[in-house]
């Protein structure tokens, strides 16, 4: 069931930026970037990070759908380009799927390519003691923010810092 | 102390003096080149001394004057040799060189830089002196040069017309030729008898190798002006005539023979290098009589002739007598520099014409110059009892008589022949018939300066000969006997010759003109010599130089290999690498390769 | 560019740039160079005029990319060794993409071909901050890197770059893109040295911070962009003819002047290391550089261009502009030959 999700997963990933990178009109390629985005996200989820999955999907798309409605804003034709558009881009879809298809027979009949399937380092969980006695558990991936926050704010500045100036330039720059 | 060395030293140092004291008052009272005349007169009289010594008791003598050079091989002295050569040479050459600089006092009276001129033909002398009176090569060498030196001053004396220029250059490049040979000599000489010294080199050097031998005889055939290396001699005549008249009597030209004469005892035993002597002698003497049969300029056709004459005084050396080659020196001296006074007081009063066809008639008008110019005639054919008999006949005579190339003795008779031919041609021309020159010429020879020397210099073409022959010991063994018709055989060749160009001028005077077969064209052109060297040779020889020079190196190698090919090459590098359209999407391109090939050559061909 | 968001930009320059040079934190280091970047963006930028946009979105993509790429490598230095803090990598592929993306973004000999674009697209004073300031960042990651780096990328790319560099200055008239190429041609040198000693590379990159600044701002007094307007700046600013023959020359690197010590020490720690064809190659195409900056030199101080007379009363005028730093500059970048042993040493 897992394989099968991540497998259709990742088809849908690849395929997402296939499609945004063969140059339809702005509009569809916001979509698609929403798309693999959220696809994405879906196979950190389904991998075991579940905090940083949603995570990802809040902070990540939140800032997309803001990219997504700038450009269908500033990019707004009545006719826009879609996929149908040219031969290049039907002929790359092929290929990108004959090379998938190569892929997956090479896996299948050969060895030395494994499929990885786990997220290793998002999946455990860390046993904690409280005062009262009782053990519990949680993910360890909120601990890491935690982390990050309680001993680690200075990156935390710097890095908001830069997120900062990064919206603050491109605001500048398209203004 | 004998008064031979001191007089004949005394001989030597007076010439020097005129060019000593240009600028004292020594001569104020008198100007400069009546001054130069004056010394060189009162050093014929003083050479006279030791002369008169010689031919009473037949005295050499030899002189070391001054230590030069002491180097850890060879010991350099300045000595003077005072022998047979030298101080007949000093005596005659002085008797000619005065009344040359008395004529000069004439001929040359307008030029602006006449005492300049006299000064060089006095250095001309002095130098010729030196070689003469040298008894190591190396102060022969000095005097070889300064004659080379000082002919090519005076040939180019009329600098400002590119015919002297290049005939001055011309003899020049003819002489370093010579030079060529003579230096090789030399430094053989040095490497082998580590000596200069004449004598020194006669003891140890009895027979030699052929190379300084073939190195002499290539000095003497360019300073002779010898077949292959005799067009500057003709070319010389551009100089003014006291310049030819010295040129070819008592200098220069006679350094060519009297080397090999000086330095003799090497050839004697040397057949071969008597036998190469021998033909290029007759190839020489008759080739320029050929030449002078059909010259129209007189200066020209005596020029010849004393190319003929150094020719058969190469003869003379090749067949082993060179005192009679000497003897020949001195006597033709004499009528030689006769013959070019004469023709220059002749090209003077026709007003500078020197071709013979426009003069004619000169008999009437200028009597002595008539008279001796066929004197020296006479004499240089070798009429009997003239001057030159009592050489040229010996030398026929010799010749005949002795064991030698019937093809060079041949060719030395034809020439003797022609030499009567051309000489009758020129009297024929230039003396006789009617005067075809200008009318309005004021002829005269009323000039003691120019009369003078002719006269005296007439008295020495008739009696000269008779004067050395009869006082000088004989050194080789003359013949003494031999067949009638040998006897005879000159002067019947020279008769032969006068008859016919006699003959030939009276009948082809009153015909139409003849226009130039390919003989004649042949003699006239100077057998295309001068065509075949000056021209076709230089030229593509220049044009070979100029391909190679300019167009090789310097084009190919100088321009177009480095500096060329780098800014081309590098113009091209910078347009292909610089030249770019700005689109981003070849920026990714070339990261994306290079990023893949920089990965795939370190990471799957190297580990 | 109001007030405000010069104080946001320049501080966020200078912090990034000081960032990358302090951490000892992969991911800070990185974040550093993003932040310089970002900010030099509006800075290229200027007056927005479509030639500069152009130019950002260049300099920006290109940027981008390398910065990807060092990510890419960051990241994986860190999964094998486990740690973030900036330590050599043994993986070969690793140090291999890593150095590839620090010569993309100093705009090295195969990625080079942006820096002469993006500095004929901004203006004088940005292409200053662009071939100077933005140089400073990934050659200080380059230094930390130096003892792993692989030495034939490395030095194929320094012997592109300095023949890159040459034969592009050649073909050029504009003055922002000659500069663009000698700083190519400039890094290959830093980049040769960089194997042998990453000191001096240090050391010539200040002499060439020094050159290049005193060459941008003697070319703002008039905001000369072509050799023909430089060759006509005489007449409004005589002493022109002085100020910029000297650096120029020194940018060649003709002997009593500065730019010719780091060459020289480049080439003695070359032949030193028994390395004696490099440094001949080397020496042999800075010719053409210094070709191209006589010619410049030419054009400007050695004739007179035929000019309307108009032009030529110019230099009555007052100059308007103050340069403040150009005389020490230049001073520096002409007569600071004689102090290069004890530079080396504070090195």
């Amino acid at each position: 069931m897992i394989l099968n999700m991540v497998y259709i997963f990742s088809v849908l990933f690849i395929l997402g930026f296939i499609c945004f990178s063969v140059k339809p009109s702005p509009i569809y390629g916001g979509l698609s970037l929403v798309v693999s985005g959220g696809v994405g996200c879906g196979i950190i989820l389904v991998c075991g990070g579940s905090f940083l999955g949603l995570l990802v999907f809040l902070v990540y798309l939140g800032g997309m759908m803001v990219v997504f409605g700038y450009t269908a804003a500033m990019a707004m034709e009545r006719y826009p380009d879609t996929w149908l558009s040219s031969g290049v881009v039907w002929g790359s879809l092929i290929l990108g799927f004959v090379a998938e298809a190569l892929f997956l027979y090479a896996w299948a009949k050969l060895d030395d390519i494994e499929m990885v399937v786990e997220f290793y380092n998002m999946g455990s969980w860390v046993v904690y003691d409280v005062e009262g006695g009782s053990v519990g558990f949680f993910s360890e991936d909120p601990a890491g923010v935690a982390a990050i926050y309680s001993y680690n704010y200075w990156l935390m500045f710097v890095a908001g810092w830069s997120m900062f100036v990064g919206l603050f330039i491109a605001l500048e720059l398209t203004r | 102390m004998n008064l031979s060395t001191s007089s004949f030293i005394l001989t030597l140092i007076i010439l020097t003096l005129p060019i000593f004291t240009p600028m004292t008052n020594l001569h104020k009272t008198l100007p400069y080149p009546n001054y130069v005349k004056l010394i060189i007169s009162t050093s014929f009289f003083l050479s006279l001394i030791p002369t008169l010594m010689l031919f009473n008791s037949n005295q050499e003598t030899l002189t070391t004057n001054w230590n030069w050079i002491i180097a850890p091989t060879i010991h350099m002295n300045l000595n003077l040799k005072m022998d047979h050569f030298s101080i007949l040479f000093t005596s005659v050459a002085l008797f000619v060189t005065w009344s040359i600089m008395e004529f000069s006092l004439w001929y040359m009276h307008s030029d602006p830089h006449m005492s300049k001129f006299f000064k060089y033909l006095l250095m001309f002398l002095i130098t010729m002196m030196i070689l003469v009176s040298a008894n190591n090569l190396l102060q022969l060498f000095i005097g070889w040069e300064g004659v080379g030196i000082m002919s090519f001053l005076l040939i180019g004396w009329w600098h400002g017309r590119t015919d002297a220029n290049t005939a001055a250059l011309q003899a020049i490049l003819y002489n370093r030729i010579g030079d060529i040979g003579m230096v090789m000599s030399m430094c053989w000489l040095l490497l082998h008898s580590n000596t200069w010294d004449l004598q020194q080199i006669f003891i140890t050097q009895n027979h030699p190798h052929l190379l300084p031998l073939m190195g002499l005889l290539v000095a003497a055939a360019g300073k002779s002006a010898q077949f292959g290396l005799h067009p500057w001699l003709p070319s010389a005549m551009e100089g003014p005539t006291p310049v030819s008249a010295l040129l070819h009597s008592s200098t220069m030209v006679v350094a060519g023979i009297f080397l090999l004469i000086r330095l003799s005892p090497l050839m004697q035993n040397n057949q071969n290098i008597l036998t190469a002597s021998l033909c290029l002698g007759a190839l020489t003497t008759l080739f320029t009589a050929i030449c002078a049969l059909t010259q129209n300029d007189i200066k020209k056709i005596v020029a010849f002739s004393t190319s003929s004459q150094l020719g058969l005084m190469m003869v003379t050396i090749g067949i082993n007598q060179p005192h009679l080659a000497f003897l020949h020196i001195c006597t033709h001296a004499f009528f030689k520099a006769m013959l070019f006074l004469c023709s220059g007081s002749i090209i003077h009063n026709l007003n500078d014409e020197q071709d013979i066809r426009k003069m004619g008639g000169l008999y009437k008008t200028l009597p002595i110059t008539t008279s001796s110019l066929i004197i020296g005639s006479l004499a240089l054919t070798g009429m009997p009892f003239m001057t030159g008999f009592y050489s040229k006949d010996l030398i026929i005579e010799s010749a005949c008589t002795s064991n030698t190339n019937a093809w060079a003795l041949l060719t030395t008779l034809i020439a003797t022949s022609l030499t009567a031919a051309y000489s009758t041609r020129m009297i024929y021309f230039t003396l006789l018939n009617n005067p075809r020159s200008t009318p309005q010429l004021n002829m005269n020879e009323n000039n003691p300066l120019m009369v003078n020397p002719i006269k005296r210099l007439s008295i020495g073409s008739i009696f000269a000969g008779f004067i050395l022959s009869y006082n000088i010991t004989p050194t080789d063994i003359p013949q003494m006997t031999m067949p009638l018709y040998l006897k005879f055989s000159a002067i019947l060749t020279t008769i032969l010759g006068f008859t016919i160009a006699m003959e030939l001028s009276s009948m082809t005077l009153n015909l139409k003109i003849h226009y130039s077969n390919k003989l004649s064209n042949f003699s006239n052109l100077l057998g295309y010599f001068t065509t075949l060297t000056h021209r076709i040779q230089p030229h593509k020889n220049l044009l070979t130089s100029q391909n190679l020079a300019t167009s090789m190196i310097d084009m190919i190698w100088l321009e177009k290999l480095i500096p060329k090919s780098i800014s081309n090459s590098q113009m091209t590098a910078s347009s292909l690498t610089s030249n770019q359209t700005g689109l981003i999407k070849f920026y990714f391109l070339s990261f994306l390769l290079t990023i893949t090939l920089a990965i795939m050559t370190t990471t799957y061909l190297f580990e | 560019m109001n007030l405000a968001t010069t104080l946001v930009i320049y501080p966020t320059l200078f912090m990034g740039t000081i960032i990358t040079l302090l951490s000892s934190h992969w991911l800070l280091m990185w974040i550093g160079l993003e932040m310089s970047m970002l900010a030099v963006i509006p800075i290229l930028m200027g007056k927005a005029n479509p030639r500069s946009t152009e130019a950002a979105t260049k300099y920006f993509m290109t940027q981008a990319t390398a910065s990807m790429a060092l990510l890419m490598s960051i990241l994986l230095t860190v999964m094998h060794s486990g740690q973030w803090t900036i330590i050599y990598t043994n993986n070969q592929t690793t140090s291999l993409i890593m150095t590839l993306a620090l010569l993309m973004k100093l705009g090295l000999a195969p990625f080079h071909f942006w820096v002469p674009e993006v500095t004929q697209g901004v203006c004088l004073k940005s292409g200053m901050i662009l071939l100077t300031w933005q140089k400073i960042a990934p050659l200080s990651i380059l230094f930390q890197i130096s003892p792993v780096i692989n030495q034939s990328l490395t030095l194929t790319s320094a012997i592109m770059s300095i023949l890159l560099g040459g034969w592009g200055g050649l073909n050029q008239t504009q003055l922002r893109k000659i500069l663009a190429y000698s700083s190519i041609a400039h890094m290959g040198w830093m980049l040769a040295a960089l194997i042998y000693n990453p000191s001096i590379m240090l050391f010539n990159l200040i002499i060439y911070i020094v050159l290049t600044l005193s060459m941008f701002l003697t070319l703002s007094i008039n905001n000369n962009s072509t050799t023909l307007s430089l060759s006509l700046a005489w007449s409004s600013s005589p002493l022109i003819i002085i100020i910029i023959l000297l650096p120029l020359l020194s940018l060649g690197g003709l002997p009593p002047l500065t730019g010719f010590s780091p060459k020289w020490v480049i080439i003695q720690e070359m032949v030193k290391n028994n390395n004696i064809i490099l440094p001949t190659f080397m020496s042999i195409t800075a010719l053409l550089s210094l070709y191209f900056y006589l010619q410049l030199t030419y054009s400007t101080s050695l004739t007179l261009f035929p000019s309307t007379n108009n032009t030529k009363t110019k230099w009555h005028f007052q100059p308007t502009k103050k340069i403040i730093a150009l005389p020490s500059l230049i001073t520096l970048s002409t007569l600071l030959i004689p102090l290069t042993p004890s530079m080396i040493i504070l090195n």
